[in-house]
């Protein structure tokens, strides 16, 4: 035992509590980086054997700097960051959505449709007048521009997704290349024993959590140090190296059975399709394969419906130009974006059958028989009022007795007055008062009523609350056009508000475990003051150590 | 030993609580900067249904007060044209009692039938009233006037011997052609008195006329003169009332509320009466076929006639008036449930102003609050005390 043995014995002292404040200095510079886990200093005691004490100290050893961290919080941080990405995006799309619909407001569709049917009503009140024509033209424009601009919109915005998509793979593929070159960096420097890459890992991890935010993520530690990460069976990040992930070209089958074509994941190398569970990844493609999807197919839905029943009731209708069987809708064109008038509408607006009507003529055969030369006629209205507006030329009268068509003219056996259904026999040679004969004619049943009859215009507004949608069990319609586009701008809320409280659920789970780890693993600054005081009173009392010494040898050396 | 409290823990609460304090401050602020507790359908999708259908079903009513309000200004219309027609009534019945007074002789019937023909023209023009240029008693043929009177022409070849006088003769007016018979032109029928000529003949002598069937009989001392025409044939000419031949019946309504479609239009057959009954017209008629060939029979028979035209078209009007009370007691129905509808919507619109700004004064001050508490607790440190 010397007492330079001492003064060794102070160096390494003052060594270690310069390593403490080291350590303590990086934690106080670090506290506000993220992913940053506080740092510990582990000392032991250092000592030898001696011959006559056994063992004796000789000062102080730095046995390892270690980072505080819980890393199975971490885990369960994973996890739970990988639905809130999920549900941050659908939440996010969903926004979008509900801005699209703009309701309740009145510019929406919901007042479009309400003005489709206001302007039908109107040309009810007015059939005769080409000003509530072009009204029914123009609103039926302004809804079914509303409509396409709706569907596109949503096309767009679905289209962007993929986009974004790609976007997000980029990402993916930044971060595995980054972790598995930092998984080498962690492995080659604790090949030494008691080495700790602590910053190393801060990064990593801080690293494989951004990455859980975009998919689900499954990261296990191996003894190397190094981590693995998986997602949807497939290993993206393997010891000493990273997969790359490309998006491609897939179908896919929604859940009413039809296909659908979209982007899907596969490993660039080996082309291994695979599918994620979570993640931002996951919520853009389900609000590109399933939540935009199904609003647009709600809006075709709608705009077919109203192609189908408006056009059923419109074509038996009359027109101005007295003609029927005119369709109000393009009958090709049955999609939310491309549902249009027909040309005949476009073109004339006289075309749109105001009037009621029904078949154009009705084949009639009236057993009747010959009158009394004085009264030589048969009004046929006084069988059946409806018997007028006979079909010019459609009339043949045979005889019972003997089978025998009369012939019609001025100079044969009779004539007929179409408009008011009566016929007047001449030729008396021929047949006898009271001989029998059918009449065989056609007549317009429900023929042009006139520029005043306004009530299929009515029967069209009417359809405003009638069930046409919205099939139930037994294949009847449940729903008008309007109740169906409520109760679907109901559901979009409602679908948003679900995700909107899982969303806050998740964030306030995720503060938990963050709060958790951070309480372990975050740098307390008054701990710090603390740390640094303890530190510089260690090198202070270390360096009196070897002033002391100091002292004593030179009161030694004095001798 | 308790919990470690980290700053950064600290700040990420102190964060996170005035962010949700700010985020529920910024929705009452939202709420009452656009008057609207609904800004979107996720604020509270059933109330957004709702309301959805509330502004489906005002602007129904809207449109169904725009149809009575319509409606009843043809009602109108057509309760002054009945009206006007009552007064006609009256006076051609005045004529008619005056007129049997066998005490008259035929001039002075001959002044009563100048009065009556007037009065006949008048009734047609108002049986072709029209409102916004449509004519009302058309049923839905409103572009075609219900009644027209034409001057008819007639060229009869006939030739007058032993078999064909006393043969009544139909009547075609020559003047028009209609499409739609076979013959191409028209019978005349609903002739009126006093119109009628041929040439170099006399009514009553030479002929007679059944003016509501539209037949001339000529009798035989009409032979001797038509010989000496030479066969040219008789020129015939005459007014007549022809009603127009398209179905004039149609009903004409308005929907004045959800499934209730109100009849609006009253047609010619209403008013005035069909074709195969007695017309006002038949009335007319015979009244004026009474006084212009003095015949006080005619005459007297024609007041039934009137009277039963009266009762038409008074019913007419009555239940015209009848149509008047259903707009407007639909009007006022419509009227409350818009009011009480859009009391609902605003209910679930709009924001309730006084609660609102308490419960954002609420909000504030836990805002200000928080940030109080945060600003002095985050400052601690012990580097103050060091």
């Amino acid at each position: 035992m010397s007492l330079f043995s001492a003064l060794n014995l102070a160096t390494r002292g003052l060594f270690a509590s310069q390593t403490g404040i080291d350590v303590t200095g990086q934690n106080i510079s670090n506290a506000n980086t993220e992913g940053y886990s506080r740092k510990k200093v582990n000392f032991s005691p250092d000592s030898r054997l001696d011959g006559e004490f056994g063992e004796i100290g000789i000062g102080v050893e730095v046995a390892s700097i270690e980072r505080v961290r819980n890393t199975f919080l971490d885990k369960q941080i994973y996890e739970q960051l990988g639905d809130m990405g999920r549900q941050e995006q659908l939440d996010a799309t969903l926004s979008r959505v509900e801005d699209l619909f703009k309701e309740p407001n009145d510019a929406s569709l919901n007042d479009k449709l309400g003005q489709f049917y206001d302007a039908w009503q109107d040309l009810a009140n007015n059939p005769q007048e080409l000003s509530a024509r072009e009204s029914v033209k123009a609103a039926t424009i302004d809804m079914t521009t509303t409509f396409h601009a709706l569907a596109s919109e949503l096309s767009d915005y679905r289209l962007q997704m993929d986009e974004l998509l790609q976007k997000q793979v980029e990402q993916i593929n930044d971060l595995t290349s980054r972790i598995s070159s930092l998984n080498v960096e962690i492995a080659s420097a604790e090949g030494q024993p008691g080495y700790n890459a602590n910053d190393t890992r801060d990064q990593r991890d801080q690293m494989v959590r951004e990455l859980s935010k975009l998919v689900d993520v499954s990261a296990i530690e191996m003894p190397t140090g190094q981590v693995t990460v998986s997602t949807g069976g497939v290993l993206l990040v393997g010891p000493g190296s990273a997969t790359r992930i490309e998006t491609y070209g897939t179908t896919g089958t929604r859940p009413d059975g039809s296909p659908y074509t979209t982007l899907g994941l596969r490993l660039s190398d080996g082309k291994k399709p695979f599918t994620v569970k979570g993640g931002i990844v996951r919520g853009i493609m389900d609000s590109k394969d399933i939540v935009i999807p199904e609003f647009e197919s709600k809006l075709d839905q709608m705009a077919a419906n109203l192609v189908q029943e408006v056009n059923a009731k419109h074509a038996p209708g009359y027109t101005l130009n007295q003609t029927t069987g005119v369709l109000f809708f393009d009958p090709t064109q049955t999609t939310a974006l491309h549902f249009r008038l027909s040309d005949a509408i476009m073109q004339d607006s006289k075309n749109i059958a105001a009037a009621t009507g029904g078949q154009a003529s009705v084949l009639q055969s009236v057993p009747e028989s010959i009158p009394d030369p004085a009264t030589p006629q048969v009004d046929l209205k006084l069988t059946d009022p409806n018997y007028r507006s006979i079909v010019s030329g459609s009339m043949q009268i045979f005889l019972d007795s003997t089978g025998e068509t009369l012939r019609e003219g001025a100079d044969a056996d009779y004539v007929v007055d179409y408009k008011r259904g009566v016929v007047t026999f001449l030729n008396y040679a021929k047949y006898a008062d009271g001989d029998g004969i059918s009449i065989d004619f056609k007549y317009e049943a429900n023929g042009f009523p006139g520029a005043g009859d306004g009530s299929n215009a009515l029967n069209i507004a009417k359809l405003r609350q009638s069930a046409t949608m919205a099939l139930d069990s037994s294949g009847n319609p449940t729903q008008s056009v309007n109740d169906f586009y409520s109760s679907f701008i109901g559901a979009l809320g409602i679908q948003r508000n679900q995700i909107k409280s899982a969303l806050d659920n998740k964030n306030f789970i995720i503060a938990q475990l963050d709060g958790e780890q951070s309480s372990l693993a975050g740098v307390s600054l008054d701990e710090e003051m603390v740390n640094l005081i303890k530190f510089q009173h260690s090198y202070q009392a270390s360096a009196r150590l070897i002033s002391t010494v100091n002292q004593m040898l030179d009161v030694l050396m004095n001798i | 030993m308790t919990e470690r409290v980290t700053f950064t823990q600290m700040s990420t609460h102190v964060q996170q609580h005035i962010f949700d304090n700010y985020d529920k401050l910024d929705k009452y602020q939202q709420q009452l900067s656009s008057g609207r507790r609904i800004n979107r359908p996720s604020d509270d999708p059933v109330s957004v249904a709702t309301a959805l259908q509330i502004r489906t079903n005002l602007g129904q009513l809207t449109q169904y007060t725009r149809n009575i309000d319509d409606g009843l200004s043809y009602l109108a219309t057509l309760d002054s044209t009945f009206q006007s027609g009552n007064d006609l009534f009256q006076h051609l019945r005045e004529k008619a009692i005056q007129g049997g007074n066998d005490t008259l002789n035929a001039s002075n019937r001959m002044d009563i039938w100048q009065e009556v023909r007037v009065v006949f023209d008048q009734m047609v023009s108002l049986a072709n009233t029209t409102f916004k240029g449509e004519y009302v008693f058309s049923g839905t043929r409103t572009q075609n006037a219900p009644y027209e009177i034409r001057d008819g022409q007639d060229l009869i070849s006939t030739q007058l011997d032993a078999t064909t006088v006393g043969t009544p003769i139909r009547l075609e007016d020559l003047n028009i052609t209609d499409a739609g018979t076979s013959s191409g032109i028209p019978q005349a029928s609903d002739i009126l008195p006093g119109t009628l000529k041929v040439n170099g003949f006399t009514e009553g002598t030479d002929f007679t006329v059944d003016y509501h069937n539209g037949t001339i009989t000529f009798l035989a001392p009409a032979t001797n003169a038509l010989a000496a025409a030479g066969g040219a044939g008789m020129e015939v000419t005459y007014n007549w009332l022809r009603r127009n031949e398209l179905d004039i019946d149609g009903k004409v309504s308005r929907e004045v509320a959800e499934n209730t479609v109100a009849r609006l239009n009253t047609t010619a057959s209403d008013a005035y009466g069909a074709p195969n009954e007695t017309t006002t017209w038949d009335g007319m008629i015979t009244l004026m076929e009474g006084l212009y060939l003095n015949k006080g029979d005619t005459v007297r028979g024609s007041v039934s006639e009137l009277d039963l035209a009266l009762d038409r078209h008074l019913a007419a009007q009555a239940t015209n008036g009848a149509r008047t009370n259903q707009f407007d007691s639909s009007k006022e129905r419509n009227a409350n449930s818009s009011l009480s509808l859009t009391d609902l919507q605003s209910q679930i619109e709009d924001v309730d102003f006084a609660e609102t700004i308490t419960k954002m004064q609420m909000q504030q001050a836990i805002y200000e609050a928080s940030l109080q508490v945060s600003a002095r607790s985050i400052q601690q440190s012990l580097l103050n005390f060091l």
